[in-house]
């Protein structure tokens, strides 16, 4: 087990930021912690890298307590945030030289133009100022000064806070592709259901300083919200028909678009329904989804929102 | 342990520090003539009025007012870079990085006031030079005396131990002890003798080591050796300074991580 937590608790002044959670995470896996803001994810991390204190609980990195080998602990773990700064006035060689030479990394021009081939920055890029970086060029140089340093575990710490969706689905793209060729162990936080599920194999849902339900994405999903659903659209001109089936739970109409709910995730159930909906006819595009983690997730947080849309009329 | 990397993390502080240094070239600039401008103002100002502190200042007084600016901008530069060095990398926003270093955060606290310590070199070979060549001010300099320098540098670091490690917990911190250090013009002789000082004043100079640094300099550029109480006294001081600044540094570390105050991304 690399990282192992147990019964972590961290009260600030009034709030009790954690209320005893515990968790593990395996050799070369990526773990999500996901929850909304305050849930006590920053706390958790922050607790692991050895910059915050616990009040009572146990965390151990590689079989090392943090608290009781810190600057051990630090040789081997290394936080990634979106609030991560460079030096603005030095250029991407300078300040890469910098943090190599403090972590005591060899040859970090070669590494360095190696994986900013990869990650899309090129050498005229390097010997730009940080002051003249955008958000997204930083955070790549951001991951490049992690990868040269080569620890092996990594905290991601909502690494795409303030990204653009363009840059951010990329920057999540090339997390997951160098995360899983570097074999490091991560715990990646965010709010974000999509890139959670996206990027870990396994997710702990928190609350209000609690983890409240644990498992991969896809047992999450079914445990907390069961339901698939089927997408068409009716073709045009076609009089919207009327079917009826035992498990479909809403029908939701926009316009042409009809979406169908069922109650449940059986496959038997699915295909009965789409054999009724295609016995109705004069449909396109028909598809069938699982909910995402989103709709999962909220629902599970109870902070679920009145869809807007007309009901289909049944009689 | 491995001692060999702390050199090597000591030089990388030094040349960033001297790229960002360089990055802003006015205030590189500025970081060069200030110290000409400053010995220029008080050589004349000390040559003006040499004939009416004979009395009080047997070398005269030019020699007497430059020896004490020299003295003081070495320790002061060193005394805020030590003091400044965690606050300024939080303010950044780069202190996370810093921190992570698998040593103790005394490792960058001190690599950033040996950088500072060669900005002071810098500022005294110009003061020196200017005060001998440009003013004819002879400071009769000796190896002894820039050790003597060294040693009083040395003792303030510790000082600005604790300013850093306060500076973490309160973050206006420097405010205070900035008027508070420079009130030490006043009290340690930097510009008079301590002797003109009203009495009450004269007992605040005594329990301050830069009093004894200032003293100890100006003895041996006019008689070319260096009492044996004011060294000790350095070495006392450096010391306590250091016991002081290393405990308060490891407190306010200890708190500002159980508060949740070292890093506030």
């Amino acid at each position: 087990m690399t990282i192992e937590v147990t019964n972590l608790r961290k009260k600030f002044d009034d709030t009790q930021a954690l209320k005893g959670i515990s968790f593990q995470v395996d050799d070369g896996e990526i773990f999500g912690l996901l929850g909304p803001n305050g849930a006590g994810k920053t706390t958790t991390v922050k607790i692991l890298a050895t910059m915050l204190l616990s009040d009572s609980g146990e965390a151990k990195i590689k079989g090392m307590n943090v608290v009781e080998k810190p600057k051990k602990v630090r040789g081997l773990v290394d936080v990634i945030t979106a609030r991560d700064k460079f030096y603005r006035r030095l250029d991407a060689y300078q300040n890469i030289k910098f943090f190599s030479s403090i972590y005591e990394v060899e040859d970090w021009k070669v590494k360095m133009k190696e994986y900013g081939e990869r990650l899309g920055l090129e050498e005229k890029d390097f010997e730009k100022k940080l002051a003249d970086y955008s958000t997204g060029m930083r955070q790549k140089l951001n991951l490049i000064r992690n990868l040269i340093r080569k620890t092996p575990i990594l905290f991601l710490d909502e690494p795409t806070l303030g990204l653009d969706p363009v840059s951010s689905r990329k920057f999540r793209s090339l997390l997951k592709e160098v995360m899983e060729e570097e074999q490091k162990t991560v715990i990646f936080t965010s709010h974000n259901m999509y890139e959670v599920e996206e990027i870990c194999e396994r997710i702990a849902i928190m609350n209000q300083g609690e983890i409240t339900m644990r498992g991969e994405p896809k047992e999450l999903k079914d445990q907390i919200y069961p339901k698939r659903m089927i997408e068409f659209s009716y073709l045009d001109g076609i009089k919207k028909p009327k079917f009826k089936n035992e498990y479909v739970e809403k029908v939701e109409t926009k316009g042409e678009n009809v979406r169908v709910i069922i109650e449940s995730g059986d496959g038997e159930h699915v295909h009965e329904v789409i054999q009724d909906i295609l016995d109705s006819g004069g449909i396109r595009n028909l598809s069938v989804k699982e909910p995402t983690l989103e709709e999962a997730f909220i629902r599970h947080t109870g902070d679920e929102e009145e869809v807007s849309t007309e009901e289909i009329d049944w009689t | 342990m491995d001692l060999k990397i702390y050199p090597k993390i000591i030089k990388a502080f030094l040349v960033r520090d001297w790229q960002r240094r360089w990055s802003y070239k006015l205030n590189f600039a500025a970081m060069l003539l200030y110290p000409i401008v400053w010995v220029s103002v008080f050589a004349l100002m000390g040559r003006f009025a040499e004939g009416n502190a004979e009395d009080l200042v047997p070398g005269g007084f030019a020699t007497y007012i430059v020896t004490g600016i020299i003295t003081w901008r070495f320790i002061r530069v060193g005394f805020f870079d030590a003091s400044w060095s965690i606050r300024w990398e939080q303010h950044i926003g780069t202190f996370k990085n810093i921190y992570m270093i698998p040593h103790h955060l005394l490792v960058p606290v001190t690599s950033t006031a040996l950088s500072g310590f060669t900005v002071s070199l810098l500022n005294f070979v110009e003061m020196w030079l200017v005060a001998e060549f440009v003013f004819g001010i002879s400071l009769n300099m000796t190896i002894y005396s820039f050790l003597f320098l060294v040693l009083a540098w040395m003792s303030i670091i510790g000082f600005g131990f604790i300013i850093a490690g306060l500076a973490v917990l309160y973050k206006e911190i420097q405010a205070v002890f900035t008027v508070i250090f420079f009130s030490f013009q006043f009290f340690c002789g930097v510009f008079f003798p301590v002797s003109e000082l009203p009495e009450a004043a004269q007992y605040v100079s005594r329990v301050i080591p830069v009093t004894y640094a200032l003293r100890g300099m100006r003895t041996s550029m006019e008689h070319g050796y260096i009492p044996r109480d004011d060294i000790l006294i350095m070495v006392i001081a450096g010391v306590i300074g250091m016991i002081l600044g290393l405990a308060t540094l490891h407190l306010c570390l200890m708190k500002a991580l159980k508060e949740g105050k070292l890093e506030r991304y």
